[in-house]
């Protein structure tokens, strides 16, 4: 049968469908004779649906994709940019299109701004920004056992990356739409409107009942600032990740205050799924997938660094172990290495000490600065003295060398 | 030149499994064959039913439903030039056929050619001022639906009362369904599109009537098209350029039928079926640009050229137009001086041009000083408003379609069909403008717009 069919019957929609292939590009089939049903949407959440929308159109099924966008504003009547898409289908029935949003009224150049990226990385998260099942996020390098779940947020692509690990494998669970702070990343101080990079922890969870509307159905704080951001002197707090809403499905890309942002759905998901002050969530805008053997490369440099940090340590060689800080290092107490050494010591006049790590997770900040964040419990037995302590360090790339510039014990 | 045959009554019927879209001529002989044809269709047997057609066009060469037939199943064989040359063909003996061009339409798409699809396309709806009407007014419709979706895109909230609406009620029923509702019929007939149509063949208008067996049944809701009264001869210039090569008034068996109108008359059917001979805001332009010869004169019709509403399409027209549509003109009783009607339509066609070139001194120089401004306003806030509006856009062009003119001494009132479109906007609305003459020249008193 040919590739194409001749109307049977005159039908202006038939016809009007068919004026979109000029705009539509693609093959030539006429267009949707048979609209199919939509399926059951019951699953989908609407990015997946806006994204099947797409598909229709790029099919040329105008019909399939007005019944979808109409069943997607239908079951979520605040995703706005589900309306913008159905309006530009609507007109799609008798003019061209050219782009998204293309015959708003003028007047809500902003908006219409917002939501035109909010589509361009929802669409583009569909298929092409998924990472391939072969590869691995760099940033999490390894968890610790009972370590069920970590989050990744890529902020150049608007994403958060929900990962399970279980059996020593991490994979990919689910990914999410996210808003981040009106300036985007590296936050710097209170009030400046962006959204922290690095390696925090999900510390609390507060449900949306307690909280004002515009936090949706609830937010789960996160650590922010870290020993690292403290060290660098960087202020500010309150970086949640919360809901949004009642007005709306979703929140563009950068309109926070620094807070990332997920549509309730997801936020009820996450809430579901996160351990409060287990799960760690990294974020950056280097979020990188790698293969399995980069993977190890970077580990055995990982776990290299807190062996040799554990051996000095152990034997005592203060200078070397000095060697490991970084003239950067300050605790938490402002205090430098030597302080800070001091401080940690434990029996100093025992003659052998040995000290154990163990339960180590390790993992690199997604960001141009290369940070390492190792958490492990560090145990050290002098005779019959046993002393144990979690502790947090921050190793950081300056030159060739990784130096420690901060360390916590929790 | 080319009819051949007088009675020929074309309706749409579904062959072979209703894959193929066809055109059924009544005559029963050709029933036949053409049920010949469609069986071997429907058994798969495409090349012999191509045979069967071609021995048939051997006898009959201009049987325009054989030819349909012809290039429905070139188009199966994938044989899309040849198919393209036989609808081409057809679209330029049978201008008011609106299933050549949208065959056409598909397999110019399927080539890539989409912007020639889209101008067929445009083409086989113009074939009927309804069929425009309804095209357009469903564009509005979505066109309003669009901006209700952006409201919500944008959380604007429903601040936005309904403007008043621009949809276009037809007034008359159109001239070129010259014929009464055709009932369903032995093959499965599709009750959308049931209307019988007259070949418009050149001169002679050809006569309907004969539409086969059970006209009596009683049309199904909402057809349309097919209720179509054609005004009697006796108005001839209202009539402004009816569809390409309709012959004009479609004769006398259309007439009698007030036709079944009557129950579901949908909603934008104003007047009733009465073939009022009244100035029908026929749809259709005859396209005002190339005026001296106005619109009016019913005769020229034929290469509808572009209409009005639609975006220029200045490719498609170098294919097919020009070959034989047969413009054989009807004497018509020569109206007789159109010198002012020419006048009056100039100035309005002055007035567009003015405002889509943004020239505001111009534009402003067609308002007569006597020219009431809308809502009380004074010349000057009127003026002053009209130069931001006009000045403040990016482009605008602004196109009059099927203009009608009712002169009365000095004073002028012409209605057309608006379509503005800027780089913020696309309306079309109805516009009436009343000119007066002064110290001779025509210009505007009143300006008024929606039906």
């Amino acid at each position: 049968m040919s590739h194409f069919r001749f109307s049977r019957r005159w039908r202006a929609g038939g016809v009007l469908c068919a004026v979109l292939l000029s705009l539509l590009g693609g093959e030539a089939s006429h267009a949707a004779k048979k609209p199919q049903r939509a399926q059951a949407v019951r699953n989908a959440n609407p990015e997946e649906q806006l994204t099947d929308i797409y598909q229709e159109l790029s099919r040329n099924r105008l019909r399939a994709a007005q019944q979808k966008a109409d069943a997607l504003v239908a079951e979520y009547p605040n995703f706005r940019l589900g309306h913008l898409v159905r309006g530009d289908i609507l007109l799609m029935h008798t003019r061209a299109v050219g782009m998204l949003g293309a015959a708003v009224p003028p007047g809500s150049d902003a908006k219409l701004a917002d939501l035109r990226r909010e589509a361009a990385v929802r669409l583009q998260a569909a298929e092409p920004g998924r990472p391939s099942e072969a590869l691995l996020p760099r940033a999490l390098l390894q968890m610790r056992k009972d370590q069920k779940h970590a989050l990744i947020v890529d902020a150049k692509n608007s994403r958060l990356y929900l990962y399970e690990n279980r059996n020593d494998q991490v994979r990919l669970l689910q990914d999410f739409y996210v808003s981040q702070g009106k300036l985007g990343i590296n936050k710097l101080k209170e009030g400046d409107m962006r959204t922290p990079v690095g390696v925090y922890y999900i510390i609390g969870h507060l449900p949306g009942v307690k909280l004002p509307d515009m936090y949706g159905k609830g937010a789960l704080p996160l650590d922010y600032p870290n020993d690292w951001d403290k060290v660098q002197g960087r202020s500010g707090s309150g970086i949640w990740v919360h809901g949004t809403p009642p007005e709306t499905f979703s929140r563009p890309p950068l309109s926070t205050d620094g807070c990332v942002v997920v549509s309730n759905d997801d936020l009820n998901f996450l809430t579901r799924t996160v351990e409060i002050g287990k799960t760690p969530i990294l974020i950056g805008d280097q979020v990188e997938f790698v293969s399995k053997e980069q993977m190890e490369r970077d580990l055995r440099v990982a776990s290299e660094l807190v062996e040799n940090w554990r051996r000095d340590v152990e034997s005592r060689d203060d200078t070397s172990l000095k060697a490991l800080y970084s003239p950067r290092f300050k605790s938490a107490a402002d205090e430098d290495v030597s302080t800070w050494l001091d401080k940690n010591r434990f029996l100093p006049g025992a003659k052998k000490i040995v000290v154990k790590v163990s339960d180590t997770s390790y993992f690199r900040q997604p960001s141009h600065e290369e940070v390492i964040v190792s958490n492990f419990t560090q145990q050290i037995v002098v005779g019959k003295f046993r002393h144990a302590v979690r502790k947090k360090q921050y190793w950081a790339k300056e030159g060739k060398s990784w130096k420690i510039v901060a360390e916590s014990n929790v | 030149m080319k009819i051949k045959t007088a009675q020929t009554t074309l309706y749409r019927a579904l062959v072979s499994a209703g894959i193929v879209a066809t055109i059924v001529i009544t005559a029963p002989a050709r029933a036949d064959e053409m049920a010949d044809v469609g069986k071997l269709v429907k058994a798969g047997k495409v090349s012999e039913a191509l045979n069967k057609t071609n021995e048939y066009l051997a006898k009959r060469p201009a049987d325009p439903q054989m030819r349909f037939m012809k290039g429905v199943l070139l188009a199966e064989q994938n044989k899309p030039e040849e198919a393209i040359g036989i609808f081409t063909k057809l679209t330029e003996d049978y201008k008011d056929l609106p299933e050549p061009y949208n065959n056409l339409a598909v397999l110019y798409a399927a080539k890539g050619d989409y912007e020639r699809a889209r101008v067929t396309l445009e083409k086989a709806i113009r074939t009927n001022p309804s069929y425009m009407t309804a095209y357009e007014n469903l564009g509005d419709i979505y066109g309003k639906m669009a901006s209700q979706a952006y409201d919500k895109a944008l959380a604007l909230g429903s601040n936005s009362a309904p403007v008043a609406s621009k949809l276009t009620l037809l007034r008359s029923f159109s001239s070129s369904t010259g014929a009464k509702p055709v009932a369903q019929e032995v093959v499965a007939v599709v009750p959308a599109s049931a209307s019988a149509r007259p070949v418009a063949a050149g001169a002679q208008p050809p006569l309907i009537s004969a539409i086969p067996p059970n006209t009596s049944q009683p049309s199904a809701p909402q057809r349309i098209p097919a209720l179509s009264v054609s005004p009697p001869p006796a108005a001839p210039p209202k009539v402004a350029a009816a569809p390409a090569g309709v012959p004009t008034p479609a004769p006398v068996v259309a007439k009698p039928t007030p036709a079944p109108v009557s129950p579901p008359a949908p909603v934008k059917i104003a007047a009733a079926p009465t073939p009022t001979p009244a100035p029908a805001p026929v749809k259709i332009a005859a396209a005002p640009a190339p005026l001296p010869t106005p619109a009016p004169a019913p005769v020229k019709a034929a290469p509808t050229p572009v209409a009005a509403p639609f975006k220029p399409a200045p490719v498609a027209v170098a294919q097919a137009e020009p070959a034989k549509p047969a413009k054989v003109e009807p004497p018509k009783p020569a109206k007789p001086d159109t010198s002012e009607r020419d006048a009056v339509l100039a100035q309005v066609n002055g007035w567009a041009k003015a405002w889509g070139a943004q020239n505001v001194d111009s534009y402003l120089g067609y308002y007569s000083q006597q020219f009431e401004p809308p809502k009380g306003q004074s010349r000057k806030v009127w003026s002053d408003e009209r130069r931001a509006r006009i000045e403040g856009k990016g482009h605008i062009r602004v196109e009059v379609g099927a203009p009608e003119v009712t002169v009365n001494g000095n004073t002028a009132k012409v209605t057309f069909r608006q379509t503005y479109e800027s780089d913020r906007l696309t309306a079309r609305s109805r516009k009436t403008l009343v000119l007066i003459k002064n110290g001779g020249k025509w210009q505007i008193k009143q300006e008024s717009s929606g039906s």
